[in-house]
């Protein structure tokens, strides 16, 4: 080894305290690039290979009946490559061992007359065997329903399709890529024990449905020109099938999981990109200063080792060799910390999305780039340092460096306020001003890692907020009990009988589609009772949004879809029943959380379709004891007309358990980082200074102050730094929160942004007691310090 | 010799260096007593422990062995807190070097004393004494050696000091410089009565002390001078 290299060497032990740090905070950046990135990956690959396997439709639409002969004329509209129609019905699944009644989607699979090419969303076998053709009492169960309700190939089961009870006999278990995340109607999360598709032979469906010869659902594939731009062959689709009576047509763009998929995608790149900038930025920072110490330290040795006739060359390559061991070391932590990252959000998501395999596959050329991404930054962190050496001259560098200049501060211009501030603060502040580079790094240290701790509380709290604001402000009713068509007020009186009904409230809802000049939206306005308590329409902020009399109560963001404010008027045309359109007014305007909500007055809205009292869905509120439970739950269960029976506390306790407490455990993880950066910035700035201050620290020991005395010196810096810092990490956090939620809004809902007190309680106290633990760490080195050599010494 | 209690008074001081296996007697049975109200010069050549003795007497460090009695206690017995606090209150020191805080100006380097004392002085006052007075907002980088010695000085004396220690004071300053800073600290010495001790090897500053301490290899020689020099009739 070199002269050089030994020395290099040694340098490195001395400092290897900040260095570690250092090397933590690249490690950490490089870490969330490798992880985020290789999930993100893994899950492009998984979705691609799903998609493609499954053939998954570039349409969905849903209609209420249109014969099979009409197949062939859709076939011919330019710009679609392919199409299958099939049935899909709303099922309760009556499990022997289970009180409540389970709802489902029963889809049919193309008959055997229908072979020939691939199927367009066609499923993949679990386990079992496929449909046999020449049965017609065989199912195929969606796999994490049949795992979490312990069925399986060779069992019986009970499925009421159209109020009828049928009894079919699993095969096996299948999964299918419109599926990847299944999400129930209505509801906000998957709930794999609670919704199950069951996949049936299309002869089967047919006889069950009463839909001989005819189908209710098509999905198809696009021409490539057409999938660049699907919305006119979406207009045409619809305006060809308008006579059926049209619910929805859905792009692969907007379809639910897909839409969900996209959006967790969105999250990992904006996670792959946004993590590693803040902490190879941080790095270099820390390194920047921690280099341009190095070179002050050593501008003797340097000037000396240039008098003998070192070439700048090698002077040069020795300092940078530093930050490219740290860019090395770092990198490499980092990749292998990132890769172990990727594995466990990789297994995360395996529980999350149903995907047929989903790797972790290890990216060689992801971690070459990152290594090299931690090698540039590293390097630009000394460059500055290395300039420092190499500009000196061998004359200049040789003498002891003048003693570094005092100056005035702005502050001291408020001659009034600056005397007011105490000696110790008048102190601590001009330190804090002459090393304004250095400040900033710190404050900017404190700023992201405090931000870090912001967004993160504020996203559990957000979703947090989400879900009780639905569940406790919105959805009061304990039940909902939605049937499969309009009845009249006949089943209202029915449910109030209903074994423990405190309250039953009627909800009639029309499917339709709400047109402005070119603008339109298919969706569904709400009917609700004047005197309503079960179902509380309220904007974002919580406050009650009242039901005009007359007229529509629409979602903001719908209107502004639509083109349309209040006081304007929109066409609804129902989508059942005559499709007569008519002219309806905006009468109010509300800003909902979830989904684009249309209301209107329950009475209102029936004679508009020329009804009395019908209704879709009944909310309940019950006060019931464990008897009356069951006995509720056997009668809805026997209930023709029943489609299905929101239990809101069992959605509300799932929704908690699978987001708000899983993001909870996640934020740990976010929280550690946050640590890092306070550690790895803090830590090295007071141990920088510890060193540089060595003698002034000596000296006050000498003049008989207490080692608490010089600490707390060190700590009203360190305060007046990262309290700046965390001050100004406030908004910033709040700005990242509101830019992740933005992330993850859409059509289905907007996460709002929320953090209560506690939130911002607990990120400003972790951050301050990140400052502490480093002050503690500091203050351990001043009891220790051996300030009786610090004297001896000259500078 | 004087009736009145020496302001330190050392009996039997020891001390020895343990560096691994290797032991170095730096001191060996040092006694040595300190009056009030006088300046002392204790001399010594290179190596020969004048700074360890100082730093002793100082309370920066114990001795091996031995007693260091000041105001009543024995400092030796005193752990690194009580030490602390007796250098708080008793003891002024002025270096070689100045060890003034870069980023504070004379009158906030002079502060750092009088903020943590008991009874101070007004800092301005301090200066004063050093005749800094017009140079009470400069920096440290913006004073001479002399006069960042002199902020030294101030600083030493501002806390009312049982004794001030100078180690090696001139030794960073030319000739001229160094004897105005003596003649300083002398004329503090008869303004003030301060108790001053000063440690040097230059041999011709003892001239201006009344009691004398040399340092040798086999001990301390103690003596006084009858006639006492001014700092302008000495030179090294």
């Amino acid at each position: 080894m070199s002269v050089l290299g030994r020395k290099l060497r040694r340098d490195l032990v001395a400092a290897r305290g900040m260095l570690t740090a250092v090397v933590a905070v690249v490690a950490l950046g490089i870490g969330a690039l490798v992880g985020f990135q290789a999930t993100s990956n893994n899950l492009m690959a998984a979705r691609d290979a799903y998609y493609a396997r499954c053939r998954l439709a570039d349409f969905w639409i849903d209609l209420h009946k249109a014969p099979r002969t009409v197949l062939a004329e859709v076939a011919d509209i330019a710009g679609v490559a392919a199409l299958r129609g099939r049935i899909a019905a709303p099922v309760i699944v009556d499990l022997a061992h289970v009180p409540e009644p389970i709802s489902g989607l029963l889809l049919s699979l193309p008959g055997s007359d229908e072979g020939g090419a691939a199927v367009i969303n066609d499923i993949v076998l679990r386990s079992g065997r496929p449909l046999d053709p020449r049965r017609d009492d065989e199912v195929l169960v969606s796999e994490a329903f049949a795992r979490h309700r312990g069925l399986a190939a060779g069992d019986t089961l009970a499925l009421t399709i159209t109020g009828e009870r049928r009894h079919l006999r699993i095969v096996g278990t299948a999964i299918s890529a419109e599926f990847a995340d299944l999400i129930p109607p209505g509801a906000l999360a998957p709930e794999p024990a609670d919704y199950g598709v069951f996949y049936v032979g299309r002869q089967f469906a047919e006889n069950a449905t009463n839909m001989a010869g005819a189908v209710n659902s098509i999905v198809g594939l696009l021409t490539p020109a057409a999938r660049a731009d699907p919305e006119p062959v979406m207009e045409r689709l619809d305006r060809v099938l308008a006579p059926y009576g049209v619910f929805a047509t859905t792009p692969l763009a907007l379809q639910s999981s897909n839409l969900n998929l996209t959006a967790e995608l969105g999250g990992l790149a904006t996670m792959a990109t946004t993590m590693p900038l803040i902490f190879l930025t941080v790095a270099a920072l820390v390194l920047n200063v921690l280099m341009t110490r190095l070179a002050a330290q050593q501008a003797v040795i340097v000037g000396t080792l240039k008098a003998l006739g070192w070439a700048d060359g090698a002077l040069r390559t020795h300092f940078v060799s530093v930050g490219v061991l740290v860019g090395l070391v770092g990198g490499l932590l980092g990749g292998l910390l990132g890769w172990g990252l990727a594995a466990w959000l990789t297994e995360f998501y395996r529980g999350l999305f149903a995907f047929p395999s989903l790797p972790n596959r290890f990216y060689l050329g992801l971690i070459l780039l990152s290594l090299a991404i931690a090698l540039c930054f590293a390097v630009l962190g000394t460059l500055r340092g290395v300039r420092q050496v190499t500009r000196l001259s061998p004359a200049e560098a040789m003498h002891p460096p003048p003693p570094p200049a005092g100056g005035k501060i702005v502050l001291e211009r408020f001659p009034v306020l600056w005397r007011h501030l105490g000696f110790f603060w008048q102190m601590a502040l001009r330190n804090v001003f002459r090393n304004r580079g250095r400040s900033l790094v710190g404050i900017f240290a404190a700023a992201v890692g405090t931000s870090l701790l912001v967004s993160t509380f504020g996203l559990v709290e957000s979703l947090a907020y989400m879900v009780g604001f639905q569940f406790d402000q919105v959805m009061v009713a304990e039940y909902t009990l939605n049937f499969r068509t309009e009845l009249d007020g006949g089943a209202l009186d029915e449910a109030r009988r209903l074994p423990g009904v405190q309250r039953a409230e009627p909800v009639f809802a029309v499917a339709g589609t709400l047109v402005n000049a070119n603008h339109s939206h298919k969706g569904v306005v709400v009917g609700l009772r004047a005197d309503a308590t079960l179902t509380v329409p309220r904007d974002g902020d919580g406050t009650r949004a009242a039901v005009p009399a007359q007229g529509l109560l629409m979602a903001r963001r719908l209107a502004a879809q639509l083109g349309v404010g209040l006081g304007d008027r929109v066409w609804l045309i129902p989508t059942k029943g005559t499709r007569e359109p008519r002219l309806v007014p905006i009468t109010g305007l509300l800003d909902s959380l979830f989904g684009l909500a249309v209301y209107a007055d329950y009475a209102w809205l029936n004679a508009l379709v020329g009804e009395t009292d019908a209704l879709s869905a009944v909310k309940l509120r019950t006060a019931q004891t464990p008897a009356e439970r069951a006995a509720f739950l056997a009668e809805i269960k026997r209930m023709p007309t029943l489609e299905s029976c929101d239990d809101l506390a069992r959605e509300r306790a799932n929704l908690w358990q699978n987001f708000v407490v899983k993001l909870g455990g996640m934020s740990y993880t976010m929280i550690l980082f946050g640590a890092v950066i306070f550690f790895g910035a803090i830590l090295n700035a007071a141990l920088i200074g510890l060193i540089e201050r060595h003698r002034e620290l000596a000296t006050y020991r000498v003049l008989g102050y207490r080692p608490r005395e010089v600490g707390t010196m060190l700590l009203r810096e360190s305060l007046l730094l990262n309290l700046t810092g965390i001050a100004l990490g406030l908004p910033l956090g709040w700005w990242m929160l509101v830019g992740m939620n933005a992330q993850y809004t859409n059509d289905l809902y907007m996460i709002p942004s929320v953090i209560t007190p506690t939130g911002w309680a607990w990120s400003i106290g972790l951050a301050l007691a990140f400052v502490l633990i480093c002050q503690y760490i500091v203050q351990r080195q001043i009891d220790r310090m051996d300030w009786r050599e610090a004297l001896a010494m000259k500078e | 010799m004087s009736t009145t209690e020496p302001a330190i008074r050392c009996v039997g001081i020891h001390k020895t260096y343990h560096t691994g296996e290797v032991e170095t007697p730096v001191l060996r049975g040092i006694d040595l007593e300190i009056m009030p109200g006088e300046v002392t010069v204790i001399l010594g050549a290179s190596g020969a422990g004048k700074t360890t003795l100082l730093n002793i007497i100082g309370g920066i460090d114990r001795p091996t062995t031995g007693e260091i009695w000041c105001g009543g206690e024995n400092l030796a017995g005193f752990d690194d807190r009580r030490l602390t606090e007796h250098r708080r209150r008793n003891v002024g020191f002025v270096f070689q070097f100045y060890n003034l805080v870069p980023t504070l100006t004379a009158l906030e380097n002079v502060q750092t004393a009088t903020e943590i004392a008991d009874r101070p002085m007004d800092p301005a006052e301090a200066l004063a004494l050093v005749d800094l007075s017009d140079r009470r907002d400069h920096f440290p980088a913006q004073l001479s050696g002399g006069q960042q010695q002199r902020v030294a000085i101030a600083r030493a004396l501002a806390k009312r000091p049982l004794v001030v220690f100078c180690d090696e004071p001139t030794g960073a300053l030319d000739a001229t410089t160094g004897r105005h800073v003596l003649d300083l600290l002398l004329r503090i010495n008869e303004q003030t009565g301060a108790t001053i001790v000063i440690v040097t090897h230059a041999a011709p500053v003892a001239g201006l002390a009344h009691a004398v301490l040399r340092l040798e290899l086999d001990g301390i020689h103690a003596s006084r001078n009858a006639k006492r020099l001014g700092a302008e009739d000495i030179s090294w």
